[in-house]
């Protein structure tokens, strides 16, 4: 893989090359056509078309433009790679699977302004360590914010404590317009007790008060307890959905084939002690 | 015109798309907008917008992206 370099030269060759075929890198496109190429960008051209991966803490976003008549090849890597796929039929994956699918949610913010509730606080860097630690609670690895994204200009987390201790918490970020709410977590030992919807509705107000008219989430569709929190407050389904494959890390595949060495050592072994036949057969 | 108005507003409901003329430079369309917009574009007006099409002043506005699709139906 080559470093992007200058993203509009970039561009011209992917936009020249990739004529009539797939495409989930049209807002990358875009991006290096206006000279602002992602910091970690890295591409090679594959037979059928580019294969693109931004780099970010924990994991790798994958995009593909081109026809790809061939299954695409993209070797694990120390962090798992991501592929987000939004419409048409996307290119055969080698190694990738079916990690989830998620749905749009969207809310209109007009008059739900509020001011942050008593109980709740916004986020400073010294809550850094206790978020990290709720948060490996609730949500995928691959979800988890980095401290770097956490710190990022613009984002708020809100925080909801009980006795003291971190019991949920909710991230808004600036999208243009709109405001993206995401961490949601709620300490698997409080849940069902109301603090998963009381932290949404006050980013709720929190992101009306700070101007923003809509708000939106992607919500796992199999995680059904969130659409239907979602949808209590206000939140509305929207046609658009992503699925997203993934490929695991190289540890975790090495983790994989160990585990699958292990489990064939182990049978192996009972067919040996269990079969006399096949025991003695090798004498 | 109208017909591009409509899946805009149906796109991004909270976007006044008569007056924005910056929609791709001031990042009021997301890259999730971009490619749903340029699939129900392509459906819409049975065109085929192309990774090279892929110009923000193609995209930035009403009148950039109807100028789009009526030079890609001419073609």
């Amino acid at each position: 893989m080559r470093p992007a370099g200058n993203g509009r030269e970039l561009a011209e060759r992917i936009g020249s090359a990739a004529k009539g075929g797939y495409s989930n890198c049209h807002g990358l496109l875009l991006s290096l056509r206006m000279g602002k190429a992602p910091k970690h960008l890295e591409w090679e051209e594959q037979p059928g078309g580019f294969v693109l991966l931004e780099e970010h803490p924990r994991f790798y976003d994958l995009y593909l433009c081109g026809t790809f008549d061939q299954p695409v090849e993209v070797p694990p890597r120390e962090k798992p790679i991501l592929f987000t796929h939004i419409r048409g039929t996307p290119p055969t994956l080698a190694g990738f699977h079916l990690f989830r699918e998620t749905r749009r949610m969207e809310i209109d913010l007009a008059s739900r302004a509020a001011p942050l509730p008593e109980d709740m606080t916004l986020a400073g860097p010294a809550d850094w360590p206790e978020l990290i630690d709720l948060l490996s609670l609730c949500l995928f690895e691959i979800d988890l914010p980095s401290r770097e994204d956490f710190l990022t200009e613009g984002k708020e987390t809100l925080l909801l404590r009980r006795d003291g201790a971190l019991a949920a918490a909710i991230t808004l970020t600036p999208a243009g317009r709109q405001c993206m709410f995401s961490s949601l977590g709620v300490n698997p030992s409080l849940r069902n007790m109301g603090l998963g919807q009381a932290v949404l509705r006050a980013a709720i107000g929190r992101a009306a008060a700070l101007g923003f008219s809509r708000g939106y989430d992607w919500v796992n569709c199999q995680n059904l307890p969130s659409l239907a929190l979602h949808e209590k407050v206000g939140f509305h389904l929207q046609e658009r959905y992503s699925s997203q494959y993934l490929l695991e890390s190289a540890a975790e595949k090495r983790r994989i084939q160990r585990n699958a060495e292990e489990i064939e050592r182990r049978n192996h072994y009972g067919k040996a002690v269990g079969d006399p036949g096949g025991a003695s057969s090798g004498r | 015109m109208e017909k591009l108005l409509e899946i805009l507003a149906e796109l991004r409901p909270d976007v006044d798309f008569t007056t924005e003329k910056h929609l791709i430079d001031d990042g009021i369309l997301d890259s999730f907008d971009i490619v749903t917009l340029v699939g129900d574009l392509n459906d819409a007006f049975d065109v085929d917008i192309s990774a090279e099409d892929l110009e923000p002043e193609n995209m930035n506005s009403v009148e950039g992206m109807m100028a789009l699709i009526q030079r890609l139906r001419e073609e």
